[in-house]
């Protein structure tokens, strides 16, 4: 999950474009890797790099959930229900 | 690569990545299951062994996964028996027959690979 930061205002006009493109979209919200992924169209492995690269200069700031996803029983429970429901 | 969002609920965003199953797309898939919650080795009944890759590649991981022979115009050319014999798949893992074009049979198979993920946190929550 991700998160502009304060330098990332000052800077930004100066990105190139998928690097924009993210700070962009991270200007208004915390977003997922995931989510920056489909909006943008672009591969989720070069999404991970080009944000965690932003993390490193400061541009980003991330969020990391306390459980990961695949021991979260109650988020996976929860999951099923609301496919169930779909 | 095909993509997919379904918001679940209020508060889930449920995610859907799909990569061709060959082995020159096996770059792609270390990117993907890193954070997944599993995956479905989607089987045309037609092409059985070109699922090799993808089967040798998950059966290596720990990740929850399920195999879904994919019918074409109602009928299937392989039982998910015959499929399971033909791609040596383990015993522990569903093999189901799905119809990628019925949303009705996606979601059963969503369904089901949610069942085995919420077995495996189950099994890990037992263990911490």
């Amino acid at each position: 999950m991700l998160q502009i930061t304060p330098a990332a205002n000052e800077r930004s006009l100066m990105l190139s474009f998928e690097r924009a493109s993210i700070v962009g979209l991270c200007r208004f919200d915390i977003i997922s890797v995931a989510e920056l992924s489909a909006r943008l169209r672009l591969p989720i492995g070069v999404v991970r790099v080009v944000a965690s690269d932003l993390v490193v200069e400061g541009l980003l700031e991330a969020f990391l959930p306390s459980l990961t996803v695949a021991e979260d029983v109650d988020l996976i429970t929860r999951l099923i229900e609301g496919v169930r429901a779909l | 690569m095909d993509f997919g969002r379904v918001a679940v609920d209020q508060s889930i965003v449920l995610y859907l990545f799909g990569t061709p199953g060959q082995d020159r797309f096996g770059f792609m898939w270390n990117d993907l299951v890193r954070g997944a919650l599993g995956a479905v080795v989607l089987v045309d009944s037609r092409r059985i062994e070109d699922s090799f890759p993808a089967l040798d590649y998950f059966e290596h991981r720990n990740l929850p996964f399920v195999v879904a022979v994919n019918r074409f115009d109602g009928s299937v050319f392989h039982s998910p028996d015959a499929v399971r014999e033909a791609l040596s798949i383990a015993p522990h893992v569903p093999v189901l027959t799905t119809d990628a074009r019925s949303r009705a049979m996606v979601k059963e198979t969503v369904l089901s690979l949610l069942d085995v993920a919420l077995a495996q946190a189950k099994a890990r929550a037992r263990k911490g």
